[in-house]
């Protein structure tokens, strides 16, 4: 394991929120590293310190004053519990089965708008595709890290990606992991040749992973659709051939 | 482990037996679920703020939000999950307008509690430094953080709290460990 990818797991290292397997690997990696040793040691004093902090000093204990006021504020507003959707117009459909005209009418105004926003919808998801061709290849992979598989594709992360600078976009998604399965984390730089950017395609780099670790990648690959995952010989490093960028990034 | 996962379940139809209930109009339902969760809500709410008057006053108001619009809950989150919402609006409202009123203080005011609050600050320990740059987060990440270390949420469920996707939330959460982590190590070269 490498030092960038050490410092990312460490967090969830302190949370016990890691992999067995991962575990293994960076205690492995935190034993013959004294820099990052340093730094895992500094990150759990932190976290135990921000965990340990008292709560600010309140002058009287907490009993159950807060029921009697919240009590106390209903009678004196008089306020009343709002009734649900139903109770509010449920009551008027039996009048509406009386006339039969206006139902219809009514279903048919609905039937309608619901038709009508699916169709909206649909032609305004289809037509959405992120446009990555000003990016440089570097933000083109912190782009494929922020709309990963594992991450729901998201409008609000696009758009905070589209708003940043390279130097804050790096910041940002130093922070993201790109997980395919809750073992294994593909978070390396991938080698992007300047060819497959076009061909919508990505090599990501597996130098760093066994044989048997990369098989199995390769078999969680297929088990999830992705298209042509076979291991590829380049530069001397594995690589790992992977879905087209154009169906990762379609909204 | 088990246990620990089936007394969650066991507070969650707690929850949503407690809601029905109330929705039934049994109002002693409504006091079962104030007393089960006020001194969370409280806490919670103390901790974001630092105020005690302020937190009794957003816990209040969140219980009182509750008991208005309870017929409204349809149960898609846990009971827990959409309390811990209305506490965080009401939170984020109320942090806005001490914001704007501490705006209207005179300036010569401001600096003065400005330069006291510096004073302060390096005469206090390390660990209630800690507290005041846990307070000068941003407030996405100061939330984040505080449900994720004190109330052991998972991103999921701060995700449906603060809005937003899960990503966003290990985002934030991300953020503001790497922010205090910085400023940790300014104080601790410091001393």
């Amino acid at each position: 394991m490498r030092c960038a990818k050490a410092r990312k797991y460490m967090l969830e290292m302190i949370e016990e929120g890691l992999s067995p397997l991962l575990q293994q690997r960076l205690k492995v990696h935190l034993e013959s590293c004294p820099t990052c040793q340093g730094e895992y040691d500094a990150l759990q004093e932190l976290y135990y310190t921000v965990k340990g902090l008292p709560l600010p000093r309140v002058a009287e204990p907490l009993g159950t004053e807060v029921l009697g006021l919240v009590r106390q504020r209903i009678r004196a507003e008089g306020i009343e519990p709002s009734p649900s959707l139903w109770s509010r117009w449920g009551w008027k459909i039996p009048s509406l089965v009386r006339r039969p005209l206006l139902a219809y009418t009514s279903l048919v105004v609905i039937v309608g708008l619901v038709i009508g926003g699916i169709l909206f919808w649909f032609s305004y998801s289809q037509g959405d595709k992120v446009d990555l061709s000003d990016l440089t290849l570097d933000e083109v992979e912190q782009a494929w890290e922020l709309i990963s598989p594992e991450m729901e594709v998201d409008m609000e992360l696009i758009a905070l990606l589209d708003s940043l600078s390279p130097e804050e976009i790096s910041s940002f998604s130093d922070e993201l992991k790109v997980e395919v399965e809750p073992d294994l984390i593909l978070s390396e730089v991938p080698v992007l040749p300047s060819g497959y950017l076009n061909s919508g395609y990505f090599y990501y780099d597996l130098s760093d992973f066994s044989p048997e670790e990369i098989e199995e990648i390769i078999q969680q690959l297929s088990d999830k659709g992705s298209s042509n995952p076979s291991p590829q010989k380049e530069g001397g490093g594995a690589r790992l051939f992977l879905k087209p960028i154009d169906e990762f990034v379609s909204i | 482990m088990v246990s620990i996962k089936m007394k969650k379940e066991n507070v969650v139809d707690d929850d949503l037996q407690l809601v029905e209930r109330f929705k039934r109009g049994d109002q002693s339902a409504f006091d079962e679920l104030v007393l089960s969760y006020q001194s969370r809500i409280y806490y919670l709410v103390l901790r974001i703020i630092g105020d005690s008057d302020g937190a009794a006053d957003i816990a209040q108001s969140t219980f009182v939000k509750v008991y208005r619009s309870l017929h409204s809950f349809r149960g898609r989150s846990s009971f827990k999950t959409w309390l811990y919402r209305i506490a965080i609006n009401l939170t984020k409202n109320y942090l806005r307008e001490k914001v704007k009123k501490d705006r209207l203080l005179p300036l010569r005011e401001a600096e003065r509690q400005a330069e006291g609050k510096l004073e302060e600050m390096i005469a206090k320990e390390r660990s209630q430094m800690l507290r005041e740059t846990v307070s000068l987060l941003p407030e996405r990440q100061r939330l984040t953080l505080i449900l994720r270390i004190y109330e052991e949420l998972p991103y999921k469920e701060i995700a449906r709290i603060m809005g937003g996707t899960t990503g966003l939330a290990k985002v934030n959460y991300y953020h503001a460990i790497n922010n205090l982590r910085k400023k940790w190590t300014k104080l601790n070269s410091a001393h």
